[in-house]
């Protein structure tokens, strides 16, 4: 069977280019775009990859939106059958997980069906998706957007979220007003500088039906945002709170949660210097109180770390730790004149710091007989006794010649893998890890390149557990890429796990593809192990298990 | 200018009506049902009541709350699980349509013999010389089994993966004093506060008997090493001889257990021999794995 639908796949990949171009039907516009995951399993007991009785798993959809003047409508049918290995198995099936219909006129928008959106920074409300992590936490019900006036906007919206082919217990709804100080007052401000400030609010209302505590059935949360730029330089801050909102992820304690952030900028000329810092304080939120892991999030705090490329440097992955963290990070970005080299083409150094440690609580009230906390006092403002993770790392990127260039880069990591991934139950200890990688691509004439990369990773954890594992110690890794444009794109690597700790766990993760592109469509193919671990993208991240087989995506757009 | 006033003004009032749409929760916090105690502190012999009960056990309900005034009145020493067996269970209608029944459940009602709900065993120990008791003997039969000397310790950690559902079930067994090979360690999951209807015969007519907002607490889910466990030595066990044993289990896809309201119950008992059990423990809540 799975042979067959192998061959129905690549049938699709040859026909689909021809069959996905832009429409116009009915005086309006057809566009979408449509991409399929499929992976052939093999069991490979040695990096713990089990067997899949299905054989091959795979997940696949379609968007599909039609515009027509102020109208739009559109949906996405899903296909997880069964889902990816990593991708919660209660996405299980096929159906339209995503449908809208909307209008908008000057002063209104108005959006029915499921919907994606953010307030502010997202401290208190974002709704998207990312189908790489299986996440959707899009909400259905309905939105409307009021531009009343020049420089002031509205929006309010009510619904259910997402969750899975199910909607979430708890009914959300909210408002947030922008207003663009420059254009609502025009004259007052210096037309060099850009002042935003936006108010929003969110509530969620879920029914209490349990026997244990008395919960809020209604709760709510608000913020406000101040951006002010200009042409070299750029401030946001934002402060949210929220009121009390027992769950499982805080651990049903009563206390309201606040957070802080401010992001600064300054980039002339040939440099550019950031710093970013937050403070947050029991802001997990959610539009059910007993969900846990990547469901039915109502916001979303964005990681204040560098979100690595390198493969290596992915092992230890850093995700805001909602319940509580402080945090910091600086980044300077300096282009090097060309005349350092005496070349004409200079060259890009940048060094990064962040470090996030625990906020220190101390327990106010608390059950007698079962220790459980309902309230506490936070220190918000100061760096706490437990150090989340530390990241320093440097990159140098120069091109030498037409044909050459490199990339460069050390990175340093402290990783609390017992806070992060394990509630800071003692388990696995402290991970402390260098990098060293680096990237070189040469071009070897106008259509053909090759890219190598290399890179090694020393790393160890002050664990008193040694339980096998087949990620520990140290690690090599090593790839080629061979470029002829504008089609093909073909990679091999290998990452190898030669410093674990046991020798039976010494694993090579072979792996290489081969990836074709014509116009909108996209064909990739390849063949090797991956190894189980955490995948993050843009600070929101979900295990991945280890696997070995066929892997065939294909992605186009109309 | 006008205009934006008035947009400033119609956003307040909105803004109002939604500042409304919270509610604070101070002191206490607690509902008085609330039934949950430390497990972790006391090294005192615990107690074990298996509950047998069904979806329309008209007084389960009543049998229910005596088994969670025992856990308030003796504070870290009475651990509960609910087995929700015989023809009182079987799904029924529409109302009834929750299927609470678990093949381990069954198998030990019919190991122990089918006796008139709501009953219960404690710890298996025969009292009066029934093994199986109805409500009006609990108090009497546990009170028999207060007091006794530990002959082992239990240490629960239960950890779960949040997005796989895979549950890692560490217990620790330390031997106060000297076992046999009888000894087998058996773990079970149990699940609270799930909201389905119960028959509760204490409402009076006109009222309908049929609670549909009741909250089923320790209900048994599934045994993870079977009901009767894991032997623990092929010969005797010697006094101070500690075991350290590790589970894991996966939820099974396509199950409605609520993680956050699982809670794991391991115990040792003296199979084919006495039958009692000797010593019990529970976890409170499971740890999140990220």
């Amino acid at each position: 069977m799975y042979k067959f639908t192998i061959i129905f796949l690549c049938l699709i990949s040859v026909i689909s280019p021809c069959m996905l171009e832009a429409q116009d039907i009915l005086g309006g516009k057809l566009s979408g775009n449509f991409q399929l995951d499929a992976q052939y399993y093999q069991k490979d007991t040695l990096i713990g990859a089990g067997d899949v009785s299905e054989k091959m798993l795979s997940n696949g959809f379609l968007n599909i939106n039609y515009t027509a003047g102020n109208f739009s409508a559109g949906l996405r049918y899903e296909e997880y059958l069964n889902p990816l290995l990593g991708i919660d198995t209660r996405y299980r099936g096929t159906g339209i997980g995503y449908r809208f219909a909307s209008f908008n006129s000057e002063i209104i928008e108005v959006t029915v069906g499921n919907f994606y959106e953010q307030f502010g920074s997202g401290m208190i409300f974002r709704a998207y998706e990312d189908r790489a992590l299986g996440f959707d936490n899009s909400v259905d019900g309905l939105r409307f957007k009021l531009h009343p006036i020049k420089g002031v906007d509205i929006t309010g919206l009510i619904g259910n979220q997402r969750n899975f082919w199910d909607k979430g217990k708890g009914i959300v709804r909210g408002g947030s007003m922008t207003l663009n100080l420059n254009s609502l007052i025009e004259d007052f401000f210096p037309n060099d500088y850009q002042f935003l400030l936006e108010g929003s609010i969110m509530s969620r209302y879920q029914a209490d039906n349990q026997s244990t505590f008395y919960f809020p059935e209604n709760v709510f949360a608000e913020s406000a945002r101040l951006n002010i730029s200009g042409s070299e330089f750029s401030f946001e801050t934002e402060y949210a709170e929220k009121n009390n909102d027992p769950s499982a992820p805080n651990k049903y304690n009563f206390n309201k949660g606040r957070g802080l952030l401010a992001n600064l900028s300054y980039f002339p000329e040939g440099l550019g210097i950031t710093l970013n810092f937050h403070t947050i304080d029991n802001m997990d939120f959610r539009s059910d109180r007993d969900a846990v892991g990547n469901i039915l999030n109502l916001n979303f705090i964005p990681p204040l770390t560098k979100q690595h490329i390198f493969r290596l440097a992915t092992l230890y992955p850093y995700a805001t730790h909602l319940v509580g963290e402080i945090g910091i990070q600086a980044e300077v970005i300096y282009t090097m004149p060309k005349e350092w080299f005496g070349d004409k083409y200079g060259a890009n150094i940048s060094a990064n710091f962040s470090q996030v440690n625990s906020i220190n609580k101390t327990t106010k009230e608390k059950d007698p007989v079962s220790g459980q906390i309902y309230t506490y006092n936070s220190e918000m403002f100061n760096f706490g006794d437990v150090l989340y993770f530390r990241d320093m790392n440097v990159e140098f990127t120069k091109k030498w010649s037409p044909e050459f260039k490199s990339i460069l880069s050390y990175i340093n990591l402290t990783y609390n893998k017992d806070v992060l991934e394990n509630e800071g139950s003692g388990k696995y200890g402290m991970v402390k890890a260098s990098i060293v990688a680096g990237e070189f691509t040469y071009q070897i004439n106008r259509k053909n390149a090759i890219r190598a990369e290399l890179q090694h990773i020393w790393s160890k954890q002050d664990s008193v557990l040694h339980v096998p594992n087949t990620s520990n110690g140290n690690w090599a890794f090593f790839l080629l890429e061979y470029t002829i444009a504008p089609n093909w794109f073909i990679s091999a690597f290998d990452e190898y796990n030669y410093g674990n700790e046991y020798d039976d766990y010494k694993i090579h993760y072979l792996s290489a593809s081969a990836t074709y592109i014509h116009g909108t469509t996209r064909i990739a193919f390849g063949y090797g192990r991956q190894r189980g671990g955490i995948l993050c993208v843009g600070g929101v991240c979900r295990p991945v298990p280890a696997s070995n087989g066929f892997l065939l995506t294909i992605s186009s757009s109309f | 200018m006008k205009n934006y006033i008035k947009s400033i003004l119609l956003i307040s009032a909105v803004l109002g009506l939604f500042l409304t749409a919270c509610d604070n929760i101070e002191a206490p916090y607690k509902k008085p049902s609330d039934n949950q105690i430390d497990t972790t502190k006391s090294n005192a012999r615990k107690i074990f009541l298996e509950e047998f009960t069904g979806h329309r056990c008209g007084n389960c309900p009543e049998a229910a709350e005596l088994a969670h005034e025992f856990k308030a009145k003796y504070p870290n020493l009475v651990v509960l699980a609910a087995y929700h067996t015989s023809s009182l269970a079987n799904p029924v209608g529409k109302v009834y349509s929750y299927d609470f029944r678990t093949p381990e459940g069954n198998a030990i009602e019919q190991i122990v013999g089918e006796a008139a709900h709501p009953a219960g065993m404690i710890n298996r120990v025969k009292f009066e010389g029934q093994l199986v008791l109805g409500k009006p003997k609990w108090q009497a039969a546990l009170e028999s089994q207060l007091n006794k000397t530990a002959i082992m310790t239990l240490k629960l950690n239960a950890y779960i993966n949040v997005y796989t559902n895979e549950l890692e079930i560490e217990v620790d067994v330390n031997y106060l004093s000297a076992g046999t090979a009888n000894h087998y360690l058996a773990v079970y999951i149990v699940e609270d506060s799930i909201v389905k209807p119960q028959t509760d015969y204490r409402i009076q007519p006109p009222a309908s008997p049929d609670v549909l907002d009741y909250v089923h607490n320790n209900v048994l889910r599934t045994a993870v090493n079977g009901i009767h466990g894991d032997q623990l030595s092929t010969g005797i066990i010697p006094a101070n001889s500690v075991f350290n044993k590790k589970y894991n289990y996966s939820i099974p896809a396509g199950k409605d257990w609520r993680i956050h309201q699982l809670r794991i119950i391991a115990f040792v008992h003296d199979k084919d021999a006495s039958n009692e059990i000797l010593q019990v423990e529970e976890t409170n809540k499971l740890i999140f794995m990220y």
